[in-house]
C-alpha cells in the first residue's frame, strides 16, 4: 500500500471518528493498524488534506440531506389489485409480438377472400363502354380491383396530380356502367377470355340457316 | 445502520410473498433510506428520486417471486433500484437539453441581505459539492453516497455492493481524492476556504 493511501485511509477513518474496534475493516487496514501506523505523523500537506476532506465530508452530508427531501410518511396501504400493472411495457411488447403476425396474416387472408366477391358484385355487365386509363406507366392511386370509384367526372387524357401519381406496374381499365358510375378494374386480377373463332361463327350461322 | 445478526427482513420478505401488504409496508419503511441513496447515487437528481423509488417499490411488490432465496433479498432489491435509476437516467438525458434552457431562463437573483445571504452562500457551497459529486464515476459515487447519506459502515456497503471491504475503502479514498482534486480546480472552492478561514479568525 502506498504511503499516501495509508494516510488517506487513516484520515477518512479519523474524520468519521471510527477505529478498528468500531467496525470491521478490510485486511489491509487491519494490517496497517497492527503495524502501528494508525496515527502517522502528519506533515503540513497532510494536515491540509485532512482539513479539506473533513470539509468535503461535512458539506457532502449536508448537501445530500438538503437535496433529498424528507422521506415520505407511509400511510396504510390499499389492497393491491389482482391485475398486473398497466405500465408493464415488457409484457405489452411480448403480447404485441405474439399477436401481431397472426393478426396481420389473418387480415391479409380476409382481404384476399373478400376481393373476388366484391369484384363479382360490382361487375357492371357486358354493355359498357371501355376506357384504358393507363398513361405511360403513371397512374393515379387506385382502390382495389372491382371497387367503385367516387362520383367525380373522369376526364380521359388528363394527367393526375403529382401527389397522386404512383408507379404500379398494373394495367387498369375504367368501365362506365349503366348507372353512369365508373368501375375501375385491375387487369392483372381478371381472367383472360378466349376469342371466338370467326370461322366457327360462320359455320354456326350456316347451320342455323339450314335449320330454318 | 444495518443490524448485525439475524436479518428480520427475511421473514418480512416471506410474508410479502404471501401477499401480506402490512409486511410490505414495514419492509419498505426499513429499507427506503438506502434505496433512495442508491437511486440518487446513480441518478444524481434529487427531484426524480421519489418517482424512481415509487417505481422500485411497485416493481418489488409485483416481482417479489423473482427472489430465489429469501436471504438474498438485499442484492435483489439493490439490482431493482439500480436498474430503475439507470432507466430514469437514460430518459432524463434525452430531456436534459430542454430543461437547461428552461432553468437558465427562470433563475432568479438571490436576496442580498443578512441571513438570507448567508443561507444562499451555504446553499451555493452545497451546490458546488453536489455538482462535483455528480461528476464522479458511479463506481465511486455509490459507496460515497451510502457512506455520507446513510452513514453505513464499510462492511455494510461491501455486503450491498457485493465486494470486499478493502475495495470499498479504496473506492472511498479515491472518491474523496477525486472530489478534492476537482474542487481545488474551482474558484468557488478557493473562496469557500478563504471565507471559512476568515470566519475562524473572527472567532
Amino acid at each position: 500500500m502506498r504511503a499516501d493511501d495509508r494516510m488517506d485511509r487513516w484520515i477518512l477513518r479519523a474524520i468519521a471518528q471510527e477505529n478498528a474496534q468500531a467496525e470491521e475493516l478490510g485486511d489491509r487496514s487491519q494490517r496497517m493498524d497492527e503495524q502501528g501506523v494508525s496515527e502517522p505523523a502528519m506533515g503540513l500537506e497532510s494536515a491540509e488534506r485532512m482539513r479539506d476532506y473533513a470539509l468535503i465530508s461535512t458539506l457532502t452530508r449536508e448537501a445530500l440531506t438538503a437535496a433529498l427531501p424528507e422521506a415520505p410518511v407511509w400511510g396504510p396501504l390499499v389492497e393491491a389489485p389482482d391485475f398486473a400493472p398497466a405500465d408493464d411495457s415488457r409484457e405489452r411488447a411480448r403480447l404485441r409480438i405474439r399477436w401481431l403476425f397472426p393478426a396481420v396474416a389473418a387480415a391479409c387472408l380476409g382481404l384476399a377472400m373478400l376481393g373476388p366477391v366484391e369484384w363479382a358484385f360490382n361487375s357492371p355487365g357486358g354493355s359498357s363502354s371501355l376506357a384504358d386509363s393507363s398513361q405511360n406507366g403513371s397512374r393515379p392511386h387506385l382502390p382495389g380491383a372491382g371497387s367503385v370509384a367516387p362520383g367525380v367526372p373522369v376526364t380521359m387524357g388528363e394527367a393526375p396530380r403529382l401527389d397522386l401519381r404512383r408507379q404500379t406496374d398494373h394495367n387498369v381499365i375504367g368501365i362506365e356502367g349503366p348507372d353512369r358510375a365508373i368501375y375501375l378494374f385491375d387487369l392483372t386480377h381478371t381472367r383472360t377470355l378466349e376469342k371466338r373463332n370467326k370461322q366457327d361463327d360462320k359455320s354456326q350461322d350456316k347451320m342455323k340457316r339450314d335449320d330454318l | 445502520m444495518l443490524e448485525i445478526g439475524r436479518d428480520p427482513d427475511i421473514e418480512l420478505v416471506a410474508a410479502i410473498r404471501r401477499r401480506d401488504a402490512e409486511a410490505f409496508r414495514k419492509w419498505m419503511e426499513r429499507n427506503h433510506g438506502w434505496v433512495r441513496a442508491v437511486v440518487y447515487a446513480i441518478l444524481g437528481d434529487a427531484d426524480q428520486v421519489d418517482d424512481v423509488c415509487q417505481q422500485v417499490w411497485a416493481a418489488a411488490w409485483w416481482r417479489i417471486d423473482g427472489i430465489i432465496d429469501n436471504a438474498k433479498w438485499k442484492p435483489w432489491l439493490y439490482t431493482l433500484a439500480r436498474n430503475a435509476a439507470f432507466d430514469a437516467g437514460r430518459k432524463r438525458t434525452r430531456r436534459r437539453r430542454h430543461e437547461r434552457v428552461l432553468i437558465s431562463s427562470t433563475r432568479e437573483e438571490p436576496n442580498q441581505d443578512g441571513s438570507a445571504m448567508e443561507g444562499f452562500v451555504r446553499d451555493e457551497d452545497r451546490k458546488i459539492v453536489l455538482e462535483t459529486l455528480e461528476s464522479l464515476p458511479p463506481i465511486y459515487r455509490e459507496p460515497f453516497v451510502l457512506r455520507h447519506l446513510e452513514g453505513w459502515s464499510y462492511q455494510a456497503i461491501a455486503e450491498l455492493l457485493d465486494m470486499p471491504v478493502d475495495t470499498v475503502e479504496t473506492r472511498l479514498v479515491r472518491a474523496m481524492r477525486k472530489m478534492r482534486e476537482r474542487l481545488l480546480k474551482r474558484e468557488e472552492w478557493a473562496d469557500l476556504i478563504r471565507r471559512r478561514k476568515n470566519r475562524d479568525a473572527c472567532r
